[in-house]
């Protein structure tokens, strides 16, 4: 697997990544009123990382105005779909080979931040706190309060239908992803409760994923294993559930970051103080010959840090780039004996 | 191991910097804090007490705080800076400090320059050497070490305080008639030039690789020996004549085998990382690329206790 970064279009991210010697990117894209990406964009986006000795690998959460009409079922959604195809095609032309997509009809939610290890701000999910103050919960980046005011949801959204709604999108989908050779990462929805506001959020657990995957076989439809929410899930063995998926060839993408606790109430911490055993993650991404993008995902926010949380996530390469130094050295070890 | 970083411990920052990235130990950086501050008893404690405040515990000083020159010299005068040294060690001894580093360099050496020719143009120093190791000119002067140990030694032991040379920084810019350490057959002879338990070395990977020895080896021989008091992790890359330094994770060390190699011979004590290419832009200090590196040793010291 290939430690990657998330990155923007702008010369200090790049150089970052280059120093803490990280080759392989991840782009989230703007926002556009074209609802698709042109072929053009991402030829020239492509084409800066690599002038820079870089590999555009994922686009990440194209923004939520290009698809949400479907994930609502709301009328326009075939309109939007038809520029989904355009975006995986031009993702086709510029050879990058994963689309890493949510199915958070209200996006992520979170509540509030605490203190940790020596002062770092933690980003801390509750579900009291989420339910009593919800627009708070849904503007936890607070995006909406500098932008424009949030947009509470006026319909209710039943758990089989937010179903129907993403195997609608998948069966149409699918079909343009797999002539362009291109993989589709669900990411499981942060925080994984079944709904919030009368929204379902369905991409809530282990056998969540079982269903995503069996609704429409495709050798294009996958996960986006993000290990924090797999383990904010009750009950989930984070390691068993990489060798699951990883074994049927399902992991496309993954994200490395850790939590303590599961719902209702879970806080994000450095990668080396959660509940999951990180060594035992990459020995099992491993095992399953995971060969994509694995990126640092969140960090605490930590003394003196800049805009883009470098030195958090200079820790966190640190951290990944450690464990699979070590894990390759327990396997000289076992191979030796 | 403890995971261990060296700062300048007056400023909070640092102090927050360390327990934040998962340090326990520091080693605290001798600066005083004021300008022509001498380093007192109190001012020692004032030093612990902060940093046992901050939730971390101090483990020791980096080294001596203030010059060696007439020792390293032979010349006159050195008998002053030995009282000086055995007093300092006493108040290190009477503030529960029990680590203090010395060098054996004039006090004015510096770093040989930086270009932007390392990962990503971060700034590296490089030196003429191979991995055969770098050309050392002239024999130490053991009976001049010897004459410093035998006087500070016995002090160290009464007061319990241990001693720890550093070995010559690989990107010391040395004029070439100055005597060095560069050999670990050196830092060996060193050790039994006065037999102390209260006397060892930093063990830098980047000093012990650039000698041409075998990193492994030598980690196994002296963590059984007993005589490493402080793993410092760094790493160089080779060139066809030269040496540079590097990041933690790249180079031509193996840390990880270095690191067990540490530990099943029976080293269980303070490991920090050294120092780091320059990263752009980075503080003074480099918090970012000791970030990295932190983080770097954090991940392998957790994963190595998978191996039994």
């Amino acid at each position: 697997m290939k430690i990657a970064l998330q990155l923007g279009v702008s010369e200090e991210e790049t150089k970052f990544a280059c120093q803490v010697g990280v080759e392989d990117v991840v782009w989230g894209v703007p926002e556009s009123p074209k609802g698709y990406l042109d072929p053009d964009l991402l030829l020239e986006t492509r084409d800066f990382f690599a002038n820079r000795g870089l590999r555009l690998g994922v686009i990440e959460n194209v923004p939520s105005s290009f698809y949400d009409k479907i994930m609502f079922g709301l009328p326009g959604r075939d309109e939007q779909i038809e520029s989904y195809c355009t975006t995986l095609r031009s993702m086709g032309r510029a050879g990058i080979k994963v689309m890493s997509y949510n199915w958070m009809a209200l996006g992520g939610i979170s509540t509030d931040q605490i203190r940790g290890r020596g002062g770092a701000l933690k980003r801390r999910f509750d579900l009291d706190s989420a339910l009593a103050a919800p627009t708070a919960a849904l503007d936890w980046r607070g995006f909406f309060r500098e932008n424009r005011p949030i947009h509470l949801p006026d319909v209710e959204v039943t758990t089989e239908q937010m179903w129907d709604n993403l195997v609608y999108f998948l069966e149409r989908v699918l079909p343009t992803a797999e002539e362009e050779g291109v993989k589709l990462a669900a990411h499981p929805d942060d925080a994984p409760i079944p709904s919030f506001l009368g929204v379902a959020r369905i991409l809530n657990s282990v056998e969540s994923f079982d269903r995503l995957i069996d609704a429409v076989p495709s050798p294009s439809n996958g996960i986006n294993f993000c290990q924090g929410t797999f383990s904010e899930m009750p009950g989930v063995d984070v390691v068993k559930t990489i060798r699951r998926f990883g074994s049927k060839g399902k992991i496309f993408f993954a994200h490395c970051r850790d939590t303590k606790g599961t719902l209702p109430t879970f806080t994000e911490v450095f990668m080396d103080e959660g509940d999951t055993d990180m060594i035992a993650t990459v020995q099992a991404f491993r095992e399953v010959g995971f060969d994509g993008l694995i990126r640092a995902d969140h960090t605490p926010w930590v003394v003196g840090e800049n805009p883009h949380g470098h030195r958090g996530f200079a820790y966190q390469i640190g951290y990944m780039k450690g464990l699979a130094h070590a894990a390759t050295a327990i396997e000289q070890r076992k191979g030796a004996a | 191991m403890n995971l261990t970083l060296t700062v300048d411990a007056w400023i909070d920052e640092n102090l927050m910097f360390a327990q934040q990235f998962s340090a326990t130990h520091i080693i605290a950086e001798t600066v005083p804090r004021e300008t022509g501050a001498r380093w007192d008893p109190p001012m020692l404690l004032a030093l612990r007490n902060r940093v046992e405040k901050a939730g971390l515990t101090l483990l020791g000083l980096d080294r001596l705080p203030f010059s060696l020159d007439r020792t390293v010299a032979g010349s006159e005068g050195r008998d002053a800076e030995i009282r000086d040294v055995c007093r300092f060690v006493e108040v290190c001894g009477d503030a529960g400090v029990p680590l203090l580093g010395y060098t054996w360099m004039r006090s004015e050496t510096g770093l040989a320059s930086r270009t932007p020719t390392g990962r990503g143009q971060a700034f590296v120093a490089s030196s003429a050497g191979s991995a055969h190791g770098k050309t050392s000119h002239n024999d130490p002067p053991w009976d001049r070490l010897a004459y410093f140990l035998e006087r500070v030694l016995p002090i160290a032991e009464k007061t319990h305080v241990r001693m720890m040379y550093l070995p010559t920084d690989v990107f010391a810019d040395l004029p070439p008639e100055h005597p060095r350490m560069d050999g670990v057959a050196e830092w060996k002879r060193l050790m039994q030039t006065v037999p102390s338990s209260c006397h060892g070395l930093e063990f830098r990977s980047s000093a012990v690789a650039a000698t041409g020895a075998d990193t492994i080896d030598e980690a196994r021989l002296l963590s059984a020996m007993g005589k490493i008091f402080l793993i410092t992790a760094d790493n160089i890359t080779m060139g066809s004549s030269t040496l540079s330094e590097a990041f933690i994770d790249e180079g031509i060390v193996n840390l990880p085998e270095t690191l067990t190699a540490c530990r099943t011979a029976g080293f269980d004590g303070p490991i920090r990382p050294g120092r780091q290419p320059g990263m752009t832009p980075d503080t003074e200090q480099g918090h970012k690329a000791m970030a990295m590196a932190t983080g770097y040793l954090r991940a392998l010291l957790q994963g190595l206790e998978a191996i039994p």
